[in-house]
């Protein structure tokens, strides 16, 4: 007893918080689990490079054979504009799961050798793995409101035409 | 890097109080953002559950007994796939941030429980998601064979 309440009055500036061993099991299940989901991150952001440096071209030329070359000339005018909009897109997704594999090995190194700076690196990790996460969503709302907006303008001025 | 010739498990051992890793504030600073975060996307998820329960109403009105059960197969499965990853958020956002105010060890401990469960339901959700996607591939590859030869 003596013992823990040392461990207590030695803890007060961490405001008492202690890790514990239930807190170890749930971040090791955790951590594969985060660790599993960044891997399939990384190949989707892959998997997106590769429709973006390959399909472009291929859509082109298939447009072009098909006789519909003013929609093929349309596509390769927009096709730098969309390539590099997915390359955006795959290096932020790519970045995301590069913060969730880092919480999730540092969380793992912590756990094994009680490295206290992996300990911390792996929350810095998991919170800009958040805070990404949540730009995107933020952007990608606004984006959806913009262009509901612009519709909506596009549809008002189309009506104001006909009448 | 201290200790480094004690065995792997010992900080798995049942020594819970031994403060080896600990909550320094720089930890504490990042746990609450990523628990304001979570919280965000918690409350992003009930809007999104309250958007299909309107939709689902909708249907029912509009759509008589064959809208009741779409209504309902639609709000049994896209509601629970997105009520429990929200359910799962908000605990874990409240119960970290209400640890980080009163020092509630016992918070703590459920918030990284339902942190857990969060990423238990996703990844499983997903393996779910990449089985079927398989599945039709294979399904449709099997149709276009058997259409294509007949006999």
């Amino acid at each position: 007893m003596e013992i823990l309440d040392n461990q207590f009055t030695e803890n007060t500036n961490e405001g008492g918080l202690q890790v514990t061993r239930n807190m170890k099991v749930n971040w090791l299940s955790t951590s594969k689990w985060a660790m599993f989901l960044a891997v399939l991150g990384f190949i989707y952001a892959g998997f997106t490079i590769i429709v973006a440096f390959a399909m472009m071209p291929m859509m082109t030329t298939m447009m072009t054979l098909g006789g519909q070359t003013e929609l093929a000339m349309l596509m390769e005018s927009f096709g730098s504009l969309v390539i590099g909009l997915t390359v955006l897109a795959a290096a932020v997704t790519f970045f995301i799961n590069l913060f969730q594999l880092r919480f999730s090995s540092n969380i793992q190194r912590s756990m094994q050798f009680d490295d206290q700076n992996a300990f911390e690196a792996a929350w810095r990790n998991l919170r800009l793995h958040f805070r990404l996460y949540g730009i995107l969503i933020i952007v990608g709302i606004v984006l959806y409101v913009i262009a509901i907006i612009a519709i909506g303008g596009m549809a008002a001025t189309g009506l104001e035409g006909l009448e | 890097m201290e200790d480094i010739d004690q065995p792997l498990d010992a900080s798995l051992g049942s020594k819970p109080s031994e403060p080896r890793l600990r909550f320094t504030e720089s930890v504490r600073s990042d746990l609450l953002e990523t628990a304001k975060w979570a919280l965000f996307f918690a409350v992003l998820m009930f809007i999104v559950l309250g958007l299909l329960a309107f939709a689902s109403l909708a249907l029912i009105v509009t759509a008589g007994a064959y809208g009741f059960g779409m209504a309902i197969v639609m709000m049994g499965i896209y509601g629970s796939l997105i009520f429990f990853p929200a359910w799962y958020y908000y605990k874990f956002s409240t119960l970290t941030r209400q640890a980080l105010n009163f020092d509630d060890n016992n918070a703590l401990e459920m918030g990284f429980w339902y942190l857990k469960r969060f990423y238990k339901f996703v990844g499983i959700l997903i393996i779910v998601v990449i089985s079927l996607y398989l599945l039709i591939l294979i399904g449709s590859l099997l149709f276009v064979s058997s259409s294509r030869f007949p006999n």
